[in-house]
């Protein structure tokens, strides 16, 4: 099931309580039974924190996914919980239509938007007549716990938002929700970061700070938790998600998909064949993956070319574990081997299930689409962007191969490249035209502006930073790392070190490479609102990643802060990505 | 652009044709000839695709087909004539269309013009 977040470095507990406490008051409100309607967007976070058996309890007889059919009921309570966002509102008012054109008696309706209202959707309602006749309430999940060191506002499209439409309304929830932390953590004292919409946030938050009353500012508590935030754009980082994840966590989200700390399996992956249970075939189970499995804590992080051995030796000792039976002889032993039972059939258990999923992930790392792939990403990161690349990208499109794929590889061309010469571009989109349709022309466009794949204005910069950041990192040992590059097998993640020079507070040492990235560079302190300058009492780093992180970023700064002694990283970001996640959320869809 | 992308939804094809024309001359006004080309080539292939339509058998389709899309049917339709002149008169690379044809040769699983190829 979900994370216990038992061993979290601060009290993530907490904050799911009182959101979980917050959703179920809203409930008892409507009194007797009633049926929940869900912004299918919500069912991955609300799962994190609340389970159905709970909703049963508080008088949820059914939950529906919100959809543009009209919602047949006999429950005189119906409660949304959506996302503010207008065409959402626009369906919840033709149910509530439909409904008044039906027999009555009335309905009661309560309109939850997560995590808060917004005008616009007041103006929905308003121009839809329905404005007085709804319950509107707010529910403040922000910050989703995905695991212990995880935190996620689970928001789509943010990236879109603020790198390709400049809306930064999105903004505004980062900061609401980074303010939440300080009421519950106190507040923090450094924030450093690097772009435009850190630098947005960050001001945010030091207004919404010096803006609390007396006495929230009060209530605030004493000694800092969190001692720094990372702020940390996309864009000042676009290659790291462009390149293909080799950390298994981050495999796993490349081949299969994880939502919301859950991936969804073949039936064939999780069954167990000596078991009498069965699962349905062809339906896919879905199956969390957090630290609550210890095999999993133990290798998500891992280079994904050392799982094998990794696996292995777990295999082994699992079995000597399951021997000890036979040597156990006393009343006493036996009772103490019982109690083990349990552990060791757990591990088993998710043993045969990470076999499998390794197995199947290797059937795509070692075909040879995907290691010539690689091979032309890692000599882009490695000498930059060459024209045997450029013919590469050519031939992938001739191919026809998996339109993300190509264009992440051709975004990736660009951006190591500063842009890409005149002639060769116009080729470039040309073919791509040609082979996908002439409809890419408004994707293409999109990834224009948003500065991934574009026309070449001046030199690159990529060796420059590649040197002065030290990114790319000879040797890498996988099985044995001594650096973060060992996630990209010698591509240290740009971001990264970014966040490993913040968090050392030596901004300074890279003052060259930092002016040569987009976007403001913010180093600010802030000061306790109570002014008695108190110590602060924990360690603790957050890295917050504005427009998403992706898994091998998460990995890189869980094994950093493994490796030094008192550091606490907990990180957080608006979504979980990867390359083709990011990409496809910049796809235009015409009909 | 906006004005593009709406006549790219539209269902009545002489009105894509047009659109495309029109924008067509909007980019070579603007001098922006890669753009101009490539809407001009646009609005040619939709026409080429509504007589290979006209002369198809029941069920193949045509409009709105990408050029790889095209020229992979006509491969798979045995008018390799025809899929080769697509090809001269947009300027698809020879590689490309190697690919094209040997994958749709390989689909037929026509071995034989898969040899001479």
């Amino acid at each position: 099931g979900v994370s216990n977040l038992a061993n979290s470095v601060i009290n993530l507990t907490a904050l799911r309580e009182a959101t979980r406490t917050e959703l179920i008051n809203l409930l008892d409100q409507l009194q007797g039974k009633k049926v929940l309607v869900l912004d299918p967007a919500l069912t991955g976070p609300l799962g994190l924190i609340i389970e159905v058996a709970t909703l049963k309890e508080h008088g949820v007889e059914r939950i529906c996914p919100l959809t543009p059919e009209p919602l047949v009921t006999d429950c005189r309570n119906v409660m949304y919980i959506l996302r503010p966002r207008a065409p959402l509102v626009r369906m919840v008012a033709d149910h509530v239509h439909a409904h008044e054109a039906g027999p009555p008696p009335g309905k009661e309706y309560s309109l939850v938007f997560v995590p808060r209202r917004t005008f616009v959707c007041d103006q929905v309602l308003e121009a839809e007549g329905i404005w007085g006749s709804l319950k509107l309430q707010e529910l403040h999940l922000d910050l989703v716990p995905l695991d212990e060191d995880v935190l996620s506002l689970e928001v789509e499209g943010v990236f879109r938002d603020c790198f390709l439409d400049g809306d930064y309304s999105a903004l505004h929830g980062v900061a609401r929700a980074l303010m939440k932390l300080q009421n519950v953590f106190g507040v923090i004292p450094n924030i450093r970061g690097k772009g435009n919409c850190s630098r947005i946030v960050a001001n945010m938050l030091m207004r919404m700070r010096r803006e609390l009353s007396a006495e929230a500012a009060a209530a605030l508590p004493q000694a800092p938790e969190i001692d720094s935030l990372i702020l940390i754009d996309r864009d000042v980082d676009l290659v790291t998600p462009l390149l293909s994840q080799l950390t298994y966590e981050g495999l796993i989200d490349e081949t299969l998909g994880i939502k919301c700390g859950y991936v969804d399996l073949d039936p064939e992956i999780v069954a167990d064949p000596k078991a009498q249970q069965q699962h349905v075939p062809g339906k896919r189970v879905k199956t969390p993956l957090n630290s609550n499995d210890r095999l999993y804590a133990e290798i998500r992080d891992a280079n994904f070319s050392t799982l094998g051995p990794l696996l292995n030796r777990r295999a082994r000792e699992l079995d000597e574990g399951f021997k000890e039976r036979h040597a156990a002889q006393t009343v006493s032993e036996i009772r103490d081997f019982m109690r083990k039972l349990g552990g060791l059939q757990a591990e088993h258990n998710s043993l045969r299930i990470h076999t499998n999923v390794a197995e199947r992930i290797s059937q795509t790392t070692r075909s040879a689409a995907f290691l010539r792939r690689l091979e032309a990403e890692q000599s882009m990161v490695a000498a930059g962007a060459s024209s045997t690349s450029f013919e590469f990208i050519e031939e992938c499109i001739h191919r026809g191969e998996p339109l993300l794929r190509v264009l992440r590889l051709a975004c990736l061309f660009s951006v190591i490249n500063g842009g890409i010469k005149s002639a060769q571009f116009r080729q470039l989109k040309r073919e791509l035209l040609h082979t996908y349709g002439f409809e890419l022309l408004f994707t293409l466009a999109n990834l224009e502006r948003a500065g991934l794949l574009r026309k070449q204005e001046g030199s690159s910069n990529w060796s420059k930073l590649q040197k002065q950041l030290n990114l790319v990192v000879e040797d890498v040992d996988e099985a044995n790392p001594q650096d973060i590059a060992y996630v990209f097998s010698g591509y240290a993640p740009l971001s990264v070190r970014l966040a490993q020079q913040a968090i050392k507070g030596k901004w300074r040492n890279i003052d060259e490479a930092l002016r040569a990235l987009p976007g403001a560079t913010i180093d600010e302190t802030q000061a306790d609102p109570r002014g008695d300058g108190s110590v602060p009492k924990g360690s603790v780093k957050l890295v917050f990643f504005i427009g998403g992180a992706t898994f091998a970023e998460v990995s890189a700064l869980r094994w950093w802060a493994k490796q030094e002694d008192g550091l606490d990283v907990v990180i957080g970001t608006t979504k979980l990505i990867n390359g083709d996640s990011l990409i496809d959320s910049l796809v235009e869809r015409v009909e | 652009y906006e004005f593009l992308r709406g006549g790219c939804n539209s269902e009545d094809p002489q009105e894509r044709q047009d659109v495309l024309m029109r924008a067509s001359e909007f980019f070579k006004d603007m001098k922006d000839e890669w753009a101009q080309k490539i809407t001009k080539d646009q609005a040619t292939l939709l026409r080429v695709q509504a007589e290979l339509e006209k002369g198809a058998a029941r069920g193949e389709e045509f409009y709105g087909l990408s050029i790889a899309q095209t020229i992979t049917n006509l491969v798979l339709s045995n008018q390799h004539k025809k899929a080769a002149r697509i090809a001269s008169e947009f300027d698809v690379p020879d590689k490309q269309f190697w690919w094209l044809k040997l994958k749709a040769l390989a689909q037929l699983r026509d071995w034989d013009s898969l040899d001479k190829f």
